[in-house]
């Protein structure tokens, strides 16, 4: 019998993993993207939470300069403390118990700043001149450190001091496919980061946050939606909100224009534009994490709910979540798309689904008389969707949802949208007349047949026949 | 054709499934109170699910949906009971608009009948299933018809072999039943018979039904009876459910007693048939007179005509009949 030996094999990270194979899991954009939301956390920890005002914002910026030489994020949203930089900010993942506490911020996994470096350059210093703190420090990262097994970064103290509390972040040594992107004359990338900025930063640039990019402020994209004027009007949006999982729910959708004519569908059909307008925004403390959806993560094409069809172009949503715990909300690592396990996020979706199922019937009812709508659309006018919510959330027209009951506080709203009448509805005319009168209409309409052959109705419906031809004739005379 | 031309009692399979129906309900009165349930389903003509739910529990939430015209006026003059609503809408209209629906009725549970008949819209009924139950509560019963007759999914061409229209029907069947086809049971077109094919849709509902409590972690939803029956032309099946808050699943079954009830459904894997034969006044009282007196098999062998020409056809018909006979309708054609 042989004898039991211990021992151990390897089982720990490799860095070339991290540097090479977690940047692809992620575009470009979206590892951009990370770096704003790291400002946007920096901010959250220096108000502590506090929104004074609707513009909580409005002292901080982040300034992105991107050219085939390098790239460089400036902002001045109180920088790394110097205790977090030395223990975790440059860990790869977050150790266990070093989430914000009661902040609404969505920089959860402690990965977004070191792959948006690895995915673009061999070398990188990050500066930060922390709020409240006596120091300036810098952190090198250098291609030799990039190919090794070391895991500790040299940190310097001491640096000179910038007029602003906050963190410089320098990518070096870029990748050429990288220095491409960022070469205007040779591709369309920083436009489309301009436009990703001011989809998915909307909300946040709309509380004050300014974010330059090569010099140029980005201005957001406005979501609205109709809201009736004095609340009196037919066209109203759904509303619903609660309390999830320690995630407050607030979702609102509903109309962004009036219905679209059918020649402006053909020409939407043949190069769709306005399209690019409807479907569901979805924001995750305050970060939208996606952008006008039409797919079934946001309940098109779900159970009763059609697909998304350029006829729908004038619905659109927002779905907001915000907690302070930041591992109960619907976030995936690339802040892309949602987390379809998470429990607020299954819940909102159901009511996604109830309010959008609202205006598609909407719409398909009105199909072929969309100008008849108009009436109703004007008395309608075009403002934020969050203040089209609030303006319901506020009212009392909210009532309970039977089925979630009391405890997650979930309230409703549920327009009573006009629908058009039957195209060509009926009713039954009834009435009774002697038999003497009837047998005589009987052989004047039906010559030859025995009266006794004729249903009495047949000679009611032959009468009205011959009425409205009577009436016709002399309509036109 | 469709089964809904034939007058309701002159079903006996459809007449047998409707009582099976009040049998499982009359178990879940012993857990939620039927009386102070609303009901909700789609009355036909003569509204006569709606006489007996009001006449077997006292149910004074009755609201019945109908999207046709000429029925909707039969309708509102056929009412049994005042407190009926005949409300002209569609099963599509009734999901969309199912919490405007429970503020007007108020009451403690639902119970919903989905009776669809047409095979055209699997995927769109399925979907205002799902659509439902989202919208359900914990304690609320839904019940769905759906038409499952191999028929439905074409016939044999001339010089076609069989394996090649089932190989046919099966991507037909896939393609109507669409993200609620049951992928993960192995199904191939082997499966395309008279009995797979309810199969297969009974998995689909059960797809739709799990989808459509996605969201709520803390419900689980059981399938309590599954009935497969012909209504004259087309394969119908039945399948009804119960929402339940998953701590209160055992106190269910103990109230319900349906773990004694031989039709209950344990799973969702097959309908339970029901075949019974349509028979004369003379054949019945025959066959009544000696039930109990002799054995099942003694029966059918004094009798002088069978069920089918195969024996043992006739005898699993003849067995059908034993197990339903007190649910047979009582209705028989008068004369020769």
């Amino acid at each position: 019998m042989t004898s039991l030996t211990q021992g151990t094999v390897k089982a720990g990270p490799s860095k070339r993993f991290f540097v090479s194979m977690m940047t692809r899991d992620i575009d470009l954009k979206d590892a951009i993207l990370d770096l704003l939301d790291n400002c946007v956390d920096g901010i959250q920890r220096k108000l502590k939470g506090v929104e004074a005002n609707e513009k909580p914002y409005n002292e901080f910026w982040a300034k992105i300069t991107a050219t085939p030489s390098g790239f460089k994020i400036e902002d001045n949203c109180a920088g790394i403390p110097r205790k977090v930089a030395e223990e975790s900010a440059f860990m790869l993942g977050r150790p266990l118990g070093e989430i914000d506490e009661d902040l609404h911020t969505v920089g959860m996994y402690g990965i977004g700043m070191k792959r948006a470096i690895f995915k673009m350059g061999k070398s990188c210093i990050v500066y930060s001149n922390p709020y409240e703190e006596e120091q300036a420090f810098e952190v090198k990262i250098s291609p030799e450190w990039m190919e090794n097994e070391l895991w500790e970064l040299p940190i310097s103290y001491g640096v000179e001091r910038s007029s602003n509390f906050g963190t410089t972040l320098s990518v070096g040594d870029l990748y050429e496919s990288i220095a491409r992107n960022f070469d205007t004359d040779d591709s369309g990338f920083l436009e489309d980061l301009a436009a990703a900025i001011s989809q998915f930063y909307a909300v946040i640039m709309g509380k004050g946050f300014a974010v330059f990019l090569n010099g140029k402020l980005i201005s957001p994209v406005d979501l609205t939606l109709l809201s009736p004027i004095g609340l009196t009007g037919s066209i109203a949006p759904y509303v619903f909100s609660a309390n999830i999982d320690e995630v407050e729910i607030e979702l609102v959708v509903g109309f962004r224009r009036q219905l679209a004519s059918e020649s402006e569908l053909e020409r939407e059909a043949d190069q769709p534009r306005s399209s690019e307008d409807a479907g569901w925004t979805v924001i995750c403390n305050d970060r939208v994490v996606l952008y006008n959806d039409k797919g079934p993560l946001t309940g098109w094409g779900r159970g009763n709910v059609p697909k998304y069809h350029t006829q729908f172009i004038s619905i659109s949503g927002v779905t907001i979540f915000r907690s302070a715990k930041l591992l109960h909300l619907p976030l995936t690592t690339t802040k892309r798309g949602l987390d379809t396990d998470n429990k607020a996020y299954m819940t909102a979706l159901d009511y996604m689904m109830e309010g959008l199922k609202k205006f598609t019937d909407y719409t398909n009812r009105w199909k072929g008389r969309e100008n008849e709508t108009t009436p109703a659309f004007s008395q309608t006018i075009s403002v934020p969707a969050t203040q089209a919510a609030a303006s319901i959330l506020q009212s009392d027209r909210m009532s309970s949802v039977r089925k979630l009951g009391s405890n997650v506080n979930a309230r409703r709203f549920i327009p009573d949208l006009p629908y058009p009448e039957d195209k060509n509805p009926k009713r039954r005319i009834v009435y009774t007349r002697a038999v003497a009168e009837i047998e005589l209409l009987s052989s004047h309409f039906f010559p030859g047949t025995p009266n006794t052959n004729i249903a009495p109705s047949d000679i009611g419906i032959r009468s009205f026949e011959k009425c409205l031809d009577i009436a016709l004739l002399e309509i036109k005379k | 054709m469709s089964g809904a031309d034939i007058p309701y009692q002159l079903r006996p399979n459809k007449h047998v499934e409707r009582q099976l129906f009040w049998e499982l309900l009359e178990h879940i009165d012993r857990f939620n109170s039927i009386r102070d349930a609303a009901y909700i389903s789609m009355g036909g003509r003569f509204l006569e699910d709606f006489k007996q739910v009001h006449a077997k529990f006292g149910a004074k939430k009755l609201l019945s949906i109908e999207s046709d015209f000429v029925v909707h006026e039969r309708q509102v003059f056929n009412k049994p009971i005042g407190a009926l609503i005949c409300r002209k809408m569609t099963s599509g209209q009734l999901v969309t608009d199912f919490e405007s629906i429970t503020d007007e009725l108020q009451a403690t549970n639902y119970i919903v009948w989905l009776d669809y008949a047409s095979s055209k819209d699997r995927l769109a009924q399925l979907g205002e299933f799902e659509s439902l139950v989202k919208k359900l509560a914990p304690g609320d019963i839904v019940k769905i018809t759906m038409n499952a007759s191999l028929r439905t999914l074409g016939e044999l061409k001339a010089g076609e072999t069989q394996e090649s229209f089932q190989k046919r029907a099966f991507i037909r069947l896939k393609a109507k039943l669409g993200n609620y086809f049951p992928a993960s049971a192995g199904f191939d077109h082997t499966k395309i018979t008279g009995d797979g094919v309810p199969e297969i849709i009974m998995l689909a509902i059960k797809n739709a039904a799990l989808d459509g409590i996605s969201s709520s972690s803390n419900v689980s939803v059981k399938p309590l009876a599954a009935f497969l029956y012909n209504d004259g032309f087309h394969d119908m099946l039945t399948v009804t459910c119960v929402l339940l808050d998953k701590s209160k699943q055992d106190d269910f079954i103990g109230a319900t007693r349906l773990d004694n009830w031989e039709f209950a459904a344990s799973d969702w894997s097959k309908p339970i048939k029901i075949f019974i034969p349509d028979l004369s006044l003379k054949e019945r009282v025959t066959i009544d007179g000696k039930l109990f007196g002799k054995s099942v098999d003694e029966i059918h062998s004094e009798l002088t005509f069978s069920f089918d020409e195969n024996r043992e056809t006739s005898f699993d018909i003849f067995k059908n009949y034993v197990t339903h006979y007190r649910r047979y309708p009582g209705f028989f054609r008068v004369g020769t």
